[in-house]
């Protein structure tokens, strides 16, 4: 049941955009979508380069000098940057943030301690009303005209509700949940999973076997959302297999290139060698997976692997391998 | 509550009650006083009282009434039920029993054993002061005492303890008098009123009546709306969000949030109606820690009886018979026996942090708003599931304040390591038959029982000065051999069989049960790693773990 002591007249909603990558290109096309739709919007946002400001400007939003100067007066603010940058934002954003703000992130990937996006956004502001967008999001697709997909997650409806508001009118299909920590934790996790799956092609493993490396990860995905309080039923969703099928046929994107990548630098012996981002969300996922796993005595042996073969040098193919080889059947139990 | 008030809240629960059960989707009006009829004379079946004739009458109307006459019944329920709640109070009695002070408040802590009340009634009547032991030689206050008293002035508290036993509303009602506040509200379960000296004080101290046999989800409804109207009106209450005595003795972590959830409610109608004067609203938590418990094998015994199916009411455990509350206390004082009793930090309803001036403090360390979580558009909105997260969360943070005051006694330590030393002797015996049929190995050296409290003692230190957990004066500077004495006489000295006794250089158990419950408090605090096992509990603490043995 949901009341008001006043009849609300529709007013022009404020909208903040943190970062100006594809993501925030992404947002601003949708919003634009909405308010020719109807919608009343007004677009205020903050990039720290260049080109992201571009980005925002050429989106309609008008762009301003610091993250709390964009957050201040918004009802809605959308986070377009990635897991480890979150833990910036927030911090500069919490000058401004106001517990009726929805927050929206797309991040795909955990922060120090294995610490979830929306962890990391309550734990270093007031917010709590924080919504993740993920599943299998193609940003290309709507570059062609396609609809895009997603799942929408948030504990609170009324998040939710603002999220679609947000999109209304926009080519999207929406899949909402409350389940926050299921969602993110697949987003995180299928990073792992594409990151085994490149070094698994690089090192010459078959097209069975990467595929194979993907259940493990769903699988380490569920063991994991066990510990954490996620529901199952999300990894079987469009967060969990209903993101990963579409994922895995359109396979050519950042993680499984660098796999791929240090996988065949690894094995032709190339001279120089391969630049891993420093916040490469599914190598910082993994480190802090077995961290994670450890201390909650969970089983990780696909976060291991790419840990190992990553920072201590371990064999690519027998190292997957191995992971492979452990029986399918008692790692699911 | 002031006589005053009673009838205003009694109005407005009926009016809120009648007003939300119509409003309900796709309610029929016949078939919820129906619903209601129902649910009583199933309750009531094979009884000849007033209340059976109400609802035969009730049930005689029904059939052929119109909408009005309808609505004319909802409303008598409705009030019925919360005339049943609401109860009797006598100001005069509150005020006489306020100012009396130490020892009448004694008296009713005493109040549960008529046998202490007759041996000390002659000094009282005498004009004397009573010679019942005091009680604050084993009642110990401590933690955020000075922050719970300068929020009470700033708004609305509601106290949420750790319910162990049916002493801790009477050690709560101490304490707060000790601490110079008055009585708060309080649910107290129907059954403790049968006690006439007990029920006197409780009903003229603030208690309310809570029948759990009533199933009638009207019944709920109108309890609900009882406290949420109490504490819209100002009146600090106490909730057991564990919503029954821990059965299994571990701490509460899968918490009953009924009752919880108005205070969000209570906060926002009042920012709505703008009717009070005092909109802030506090949570506080607080634990109770006992070296003994009460009831405690009782207790165990359904937990292990029923395993996840617990009785909801018990009417037949100790604190029924008097003479096992006579020998409670008196063992309880011939042992110097500590009760602590802790509040933790306060929060708002949004689960904030609460300073000392009453400010919310998110996560950063910056003041909040309060009122920002309840807006939208910039309203104040009255939304239900919005309401229920926010009051989930707030039940999170309560598990963990709960594990970090606890108090832990030496009987909880000594019995945990005995537990798991138990555990690792009988290594194919699973952990109920191990409670129920014993192990092969049923006994223990001395030696390695002080051996593992030591170890256990060193990691509780090293938590406990991180904030991760309270110690008991004989845990924080004794060592092995003391702590397992201490325990060990508390064991001898109140129930019908030792949870643990030492037999020459070894100990056992000759109640296996009961030692499990006096284990089980260290429950969450993972002391088992280190020795190779798993958890005994699941992680809500209401069973007993799926596998119990070695970990991998």
């Amino acid at each position: 049941m949901t009341t008001t002591n006043a009849t609300s007249m529709a007013r022009t909603r404020r909208v903040a955009i943190l970062g100006g990558g594809r993501l925030a290109y992404g947002a601003l096309g949708m919003v634009r979508a909405a308010v020719a739709a109807g919608s009343r919007f007004s677009l205020q946002g903050f990039g720290r380069s260049a080109a992201a400001r571009a980005v925002l400007r050429d989106g309609g939003a008008v762009v301003v000098d610091s993250i709390a100067a964009a957050v201040d007066g918004a009802d809605l603010v959308v986070v377009c940057v990635p897991a480890l940058a979150l833990h910036d934002v927030v911090a500069e954003a919490a000058a401004t943030a106001t517990g009726d703000q929805v927050v929206l992130h797309a991040a795909r990937g955990v922060g120090a301690g294995f610490a979830l996006p929306h962890q990391v956004l309550r734990g270093g502001s007031c917010w709590k009303k924080i919504v993740v967008i993920g599943g299998p999001i193609y940003l290309d697709d709507a570059g062609s005209g396609r609809i895009l997909n997603a799942a929408i997650a948030s504990r609170f409806d009324e998040a939710l509700t603002a999220v679609r508001g947000l999109v209304k009118g926009a080519p999207i299909r929406l899949s909402a949940t409350h389940d926050i920590v299921g969602v993110e934790l697949w987003g995180a996790l299928s990073n792992v999973g594409h990151l085994a799956t490149g070094l698994a092609a690089g090192a010459g493993l078959s097209e069975t076997d990467q595929g194979l490396l993907h259940v493990r990860a769903l699988l380490e995905a569920g063991r994991f959302g066990r510990a954490l309080g996620a529901e199952p039923a999300t990894f079987s969703g469009l967060a969990g297999v209903g993101d990963l099928i579409p994922r895995r046929v359109s396979s050519q994107k950042m993680h499984r290139d660098v796999g791929f990548a240090i996988a065949t630098h690894a094995t032709t012996g190339g001279d120089t060698d391969v630049d891993i981002p420093v916040d490469l969300e599914g190598a910082v996922t993994a480190r802090e997976g077995v961290a994670f796993a450890r201390r909650q005595q969970v089983d990780a042996p696909l976060m291991r692997a790419v840990v190992a073969i990553l920072d201590e040098g371990a064999s690519v193919g027998s190292t997957l391998r191995e992971v492979l080889d452990t029986d399918l059947g008692l790692q699911a139990a | 509550m002031r006589a005053a008030d009673k009838e205003r809240i009694l109005t407005d629960v009926i009016s809120h009650v009648v007003e939300q059960q119509l409003a309900r989707p796709a309610a029929r009006l016949d078939e919820m006083v129906a619903d209601s009829i129902y649910h009583e004379l199933r309750r009531l079946k094979g009884e000849h009282t007033d209340e059976s004739a109400f609802w035969g009458e009730l049930k005689r109307g029904v059939g052929q009434a119109s909408e009005r006459e309808l609505q004319s019944t909802l409303r008598r329920i409705t009030r019925r039920y919360a005339e049943e709640i609401c109860g009797r109070f006598d100001e005069r009695v509150y005020d006489a029993v306020t100012r009396a002070g130490e020892p009448v408040m004694g008296l009713l802590l005493n109040a549960f054993s008529p046998k202490r009340l007759v041996e000390g009634l002659p000094h009282l009547l005498a004009g004397g002061l009573p010679t019942l032991p005091s009680v604050d030689r084993n009642i110990v206050v401590q933690g955020a005492t000075d922050t719970l008293h300068r929020l009470r002035q700033r708004g609305t508290i509601v106290l949420v303890p750790t319910h162990v036993s049916h002493m801790d509303a009477i050690v709560v009602g101490w304490a707060l008098w000790k601490m110079g506040l008055p009585p708060f509200l309080y649910g107290a379960g129907l059954n403790l009123f049968s006690n006439p000296v007990l029920g006197f004080f409780m009903r003229n101290l603030g208690a309310y009546t809570v029948d759990r046999r009533k199933t009638d989800p009207l019944y709920k409804a109108v309890l609900k709306e009882y406290a949420q109207a109490t504490l819209e009106n100002g009146y600090d209450n106490i909730f057991f969000p564990g919503g029954t005595r821990s059965r299994s003795g571990a701490l509460e972590k899968k918490l009953k949030l009924g009752l919880m959830g108005t205070g969000v409610a209570a906060y926002t109608r009042n920012l709505l109606t703008r009717k009070a004067t005092r909109e802030r609203l506090f949570i506080v938590p607080a634990t109770l820690s006992f070296q003994l418990v009460l009831e405690a094998e009782t207790l165990i015994d359904d937990f292990l009886q029923e395993q996840g199916k617990s009785r909801y009411i018990i009417t037949d455990d100790e604190a029924t018979k008097p003479r096992r509350v006579a020998d409670f206390f008196t063992q309880l004082f011939s042992l110097d026996s500590k009760i602590s009793f802790t509040v933790g930090r306060p929060m708002d309803p949004f689960g904030n942090d609460v300073d000392d001036d009453g400010n919310s403090i998110d996560r950063s360390g910056r003041v909040v708003d309060p009122r920002s979580y309840v807006m939208r558009n910039g309203e104040v909105v009255v939304d239900a599931q919005r309401d229920a997260e926010f009051t989930r969360e707030v039940g999170e943070r309560l598990t963990e304040a709960y594990a970090r005051d606890t108090v832990l006694q030496a009987t909880h330590v000594c019995a945990h390591a005995a537990l798991l030393l138990l555990r690792l002797k009988n290594p194919q015996t699973d952990l109920m038959r191990l409670l129920r049929a014993g192990g092969r190995v049923d006994d223990l050296p001395l030696s390695e029982l002080y051996a593992e409290v030591d170890r256990q003692l060193v990691e509780l230190r090293g938590l406990a000065a991180r904030g991760g957990v309270r110690l008991a004066p004989a845990l924080q500077s004794g060592g092995a051999d003391d702590v397992v004495t201490e325990a060990l006489r508390h064991f001898a000295s109140y129930h019908k069989a030792a949870a643990l006794q030492r037999v020459g250089d070894r100990v056992s158990s000759a109640e296996r049960g009961l030692l499990f419950y006096y284990s089980n408090r260290l429950e969450g605090f993972r002391l088992e790693r280190a020795l190779g096992l798993r958890p005994a509990l699941a992680p809500d603490h209401r069973s007993i773990a799926l596998n119990s043995g070695r970990s991998a």
